[in-house]
């Protein structure tokens, strides 16, 4: 029966056949699973890859401050962080000087801008006159405006006014912009109440500024909260201002890293540690606020 | 006294004169009703005796008061306004005693004010939540129980049913009107929707394009309008208006159509002309369907509502509408007869719209 | 209300006037002090030969346009000219085209999407000063992670900060890095506010998915592109700290743009009136582009607009 036996013969490579078969359509049909899982995810996954490229300089920063100050220039990737930087960084005192002044200068603009800022933008969102629309133009340049055009002027009256390197002198003239934004942005905030609320409260018996009180600010409040956090933003990252209208005693934080590249040579674990800790404020404020951030932001540049 | 008058009151607005002389009378604890198309300057007109715009000429008074340049907060009016404006950011009730609270009444009798009027408009389970949280009928009685609370003179409403839904509508309807012959306060109230006046309002004004057209009780609008414009606006479905030139005779004046239909008319003015081109109008509920006589016309549309049937027939070459009680049973397309009720013919000159019978 | 005949009542709408005015004085009163008048003083510096050797010269009248003239004579500046549009151009296109690409990837509802969201906002967060720290440590080969991946991979690449060539494409990239974010917010916002009914109806009219962005994305973005755009123009030239830290300059003078060639005349030799004109005619250059921004209907709330 030689059928038979070539059957026998077979039977074994037969059944490794099917078996082989089998398992590369199990396989195959895994792989498409996961080609498929792949491409309905392929946006966040490429999203995330794209974040890790794009925040990798930061991280690497970062990093770097938290590096032993001898290992910084190893090229191996493993190390064991450590606070020495942060720790020689602040020693002298002259850093953390310059930290406390750019909280001073930064919450006294922001204050006075506020102040100043907020009722000009209400009046400029209801009352409808005729210079507005050159006022309008004219907080858009100011906001615009290159730093040097007023550095120049300002230099040179500061040093006649004796404000040179001083805080008051900085918060003033930070004051240019700051007022600017608060005035752009609030408008926008305060064009989204509704004016019949207003009339509602004139109706019930409150006058112009009684009625904004009460009505009109709770109902901006969260505008407030991110135009307050975006003018301290602004006023601590300046760098311009700072640079030209100080010396010694009202230097900020960021000319003050400006100053480690030149005299502390290039101690990068130090810089690294002073970037770190210029950027922290702004970093948090952003994990707090992030949804009005984005609104303040784009007030005034997106058609709604 | 709380008697609104309105003397000769114009408005500009940027070389565009919005009022035209107005002059209105209302008096003391009546309805009236400002109806008109969008755009026929009502609401302004409402705004402008709150006080929220300026006037550019002539006087409101109330009582014995020139409210000219006083300040809204001072007139003593309260206002519900078409989206409510509630405070979004205050409780029921800290809406409803903000008024009480900036004039500085003390707590206690803020307090009990408000809660009998949440009462009054059921709302006393609704009085620690937000404006957010409630239907639209909710707020609209919110809005209207922070007008009470305030005892004014004189109420003024700005379209405030307008948001709400048809049966909600109705409702609310019932209850304003339920309200002012409660307190039995002044009220002007402003809707473009001439069923609302005509069921409210002690007396309607009807707007057109900045001017008051007519003046008068529902009835008398409805029975006698003044000219074709208000004919058209006041009654639902609205009057048939049909063209034509008057043949005036002795005993059977009648308007002939282009077509030639003889459409009877009587009492014509004695300034109307001979042949004078005209506009014939009749209700759909004044026209009969008849078996004899009459004018010859097609079915085109059937609409029947339940307690009435519309019918829609082309007379010649005007569409007309025929509105009965009695169920109607022919086809479309089928012949009818109709014949208007002559009594309840209204006669208007075709250039200046004005009443001619 | 006081019925006395011989004085007129002071209207509602009048005295509504003047809280409003009280509301706004101040304020305008203070940006009048400081940017108006630094902005007359800085026009009037620079018609005079102005410098701190030289300080009887504050009032010289005498040659106003002397800056002026040497300014369109002095080819240093003319460079620096040219060097800045070089580099506008480049940013904002680079800005632009890595903003709505972006956008357009993370346009999505996912958490993953919202959360990377948040994140790319970094860059245009971080201190400027401390964003040019970061890419001086990128470009510097000794520390950087860039030339290490290189190196690792078997190509070196010299320090881009020092060549002339590739030095202005430096700064372009950190300047990109920084600023792309503006757009991606901008371009982001538009998005949802896209209509999905015209997109819906493309597909079912069997359009593929290039078609649609072709035909119903890209217009609808485009007005929010080109304010974008303008926006970062105008903003590119304050471009600093990348330059002052990365490069100063150089190598030469290849990466120093006009503002900063006014700010070494100004602050580091002490030429006053030189150096205000050079800020004069940047600034009539924003002033220019501003007046073209407000041409753009942007906002239903635009303060400008809305007169």
């Amino acid at each position: 029966m030689t059928q038979s036996k070539t059957l026998e013969q077979y039977r074994p490579v037969l059944a490794a056949h099917s078996f082989a078969c089998s398992a590369l359509r199990y396989w195959a049909r895994g792989l498409t699973g996961f080609v498929q899982v792949l491409r309905r995810h392929a946006r966040a996954i490429t999203a995330l890859l794209v974040m890790l490229v794009i925040m990798l300089p930061v991280i690497w920063t970062i990093h770097l401050a938290f590096k032993p100050a001898l290992e910084i220039f190893d090229t191996t990737l493993g190390f064991v962080p450590t606070l020495e930087n942060f720790q020689s960084l602040l020693a002298d005192g002259s850093f953390l000087t310059a930290l406390g002044n750019s909280v001073v200068v930064s919450v006294l603009s922001t204050a006075f801008s506020m102040l100043l800022g907020v009722p000009a933008a209400y009046v400029l969102t209801r009352w409808k006159f005729k210079a507005r629309k050159q006022i309008a133009l004219w907080i858009l340049v100011t906001r615009m405006a290159p730093p040097i055009a007023f550095t120049i002027p300002f230099f040179l009256a500061f040093r006649w006014l004796g404000l040179q390197d001083t805080l008051a002198g900085l918060t003033l003239i930070y004051m240019t912009f700051n007022l600017a934004i608060v005035i752009w942005l609030m408008q926008s905030f305060f064009a989204s109440v509704p004016a019949s609320l207003e009339e509602a409260a004139w109706l019930d018996g409150c006058g112009v500024w009684s009625g904004f009180w009460r009505i009109t600010l709770p109902l901006a409040a969260p505008g407030l909260a991110s135009t307050a956090i975006l003018c301290f933003i602004f006023a601590w990252s300046d760098f311009f201002y700072a640079l030209v209208l100080t010396r010694t005693q009202a230097v900020t934080a960021t000319v003050a890293i400006v100053n480690f590249l030149q005299y502390e040579g290039w101690e990068w674990g130090k810089i690294s540690a002073a970037g770190t800790l210029v950027m922290l404020p702004v970093l948090l404020f952003m994990v707090i606020i992030r949804r009005y951030l984005v609104h303040g932001l784009t007030a005034g540049g997106i058609k709604d | 006294m709380s008697a609104i008058k309105l003397q000769n009151l114009e408005k500009h607005y940027e070389n565009r004169k919005i009022l035209h002389g107005i002059d209105l009378d209302v008096e003391d604890g009546e309805f009236v009703a400002l109806v008109g198309p969008s755009g026929c300057g009502k609401s302004t007109l409402l705004r402008t005796i709150a006080g929220l715009e300026s006037l550019s000429a002539g006087t409101i008074t109330l009582g014995q008061r020139v409210l000219n340049d006083v300040a809204p907060k001072d007139r003593d009016m309260a206002m519900v306004f078409q989206n409510y404006a509630l405070y979004p950011h205050l409780t029921v009730r800290d809406n409803l005693g903000f008024a009480l609270k900036i004039k500085g009444v003390d707590r206690q009798t803020r307090s009990a004010q408000v809660t009998q009027v949440a009462a009054t408009l059921g709302l006393e389970q609704q009085l620690d939540r937000y404006p957010r949280h409630l239907s639209g009928g909710q707020r609209q009685r919110v809005a209207m129980g922070r007008a009470i609370v305030r005892r004014p003179a004189a109420f003024l409403f700005d379209e405030p049913l307008s948001n709400l839904d048809a049966k909600l509508r109705i409702q609310m309807r019932t209850e304003i009107k339920a309200l002012h012959q409660k307190l039995r306060t002044t009220t002007i109230y402003v809707t473009h929707d001439q069923v609302e006046a005509m069921t409210m309002a002690d007396r309607i004004v009807v707007l057109r394009d900045g001017r008051i057209e007519q003046i008068g009780t529902p009835l008398q609008l409805y029975d006698r309008p003044i000219n074709a414009f208000v004919a058209g606006f006041i009654g639902s479905p609205a009057m048939n208006l049909i063209r034509g030139n008057l043949r005036i005779s002795e005993d059977a004046s009648c308007v002939l159509t282009e077509e030639g239909f003889e459409l009877p008319i009587q009492n014509v003015s004695s300034g109307a002309r001979q042949a004078q081109s005209v506009i014939y109008g009749v209700r759909p509920e004044h026209l009969r369907i008849v078996e004899q006589a009459g004018l010859e016309a097609r079915v085109l549309i059937i609409e029947p509502t339940g307690s009435e049937t519309h019918v829609a027939a082309r007379l010649g070459n005007s569409d007309i509408l025929i509105s009965q009680r009695e169920r109607f049973c022919q086809d479309i397309g089928s012949p009818i007869r109709i014949l208007p009720i002559v009594e309840q013919a209204h006669l208007f000159d075709a250039d200046t719209g004005q009443r001619l019978n | 209300m006081r019925a006395n005949a011989s004085c007129k009542p002071v209207s509602w709408e009048q005295s509504r006037n003047r809280s409003f005015m009280l509301g706004l004085l101040p304020a305008l009163a203070v940006l009048l002090v400081i940017t108006l008048a630094p902005a007359v003083a800085l026009f009037v510096t620079s018609l005079t030969p102005l410098s701190l050797v030289n300080p009887a010269t504050s009032f010289n009248f005498s040659d106003p346009l002397v800056n002026f003239r040497q300014l369109m004579q002095d080819e240093r500046f003319l460079g620096s000219a040219i060097t800045q549009c070089k580099l506008s151009l480049l940013t904002v296109a680079m800005q632009l085209t890595a903003g709505t690409g972006l956008a357009l990837l993370l346009n999505g509802k996912s958490s993953v999407l919202q959360y990377a969201r948040s994140v790319f906002l970094i860059p245009m967060l971080i201190p400027p000063v401390v964003v040019a720290l970061i890419w001086k440590i990128i470009y510097s080969p000794d520390i950087s992670p860039m030339h290490r991946l290189l190196e690792f991979s078997g190509l070196t690449l010299e320090a881009l900060t020092t060549n002339p060539h590739t030095a202005l494409w430096a700064i372009a990239v950190a300047d990109t890095w920084q600023w792309f974010p503006f757009t991606l917010l901008m371009i982001l916002a538009s998005l949802h506010m896209l209509p999905a009914d015209p997109v819906e109806a493309a597909r079912m009219d069997g359009a593929s998915r290039l078609q649609v962005l072709r035909y119903i994305v890209l217009p609808h973005i485009r007005p929010v592109l080109v304010v974008c755009g303008l926006f970062r123009l105008i903003d590119s030239f304050k471009a600093f700290p990348l330059i002052y830290i990365l490069t100063d300059g150089g190598p030469g003078n290849v990466t120093e743009v006009s503002n900063y060639y006014g700010f070494t005349q100004a602050f580091n030799f002490s030429y006053w009136g030189y150096g205000s004109a050079i800020a004069v005619l940047i600034l009539a250059g924003v002033f220019i582009l501003s007046l073209i921004v407000t041409q753009f209907p942007r906002n239903s709330h635009d303060p400008i607009k809305n007169t």
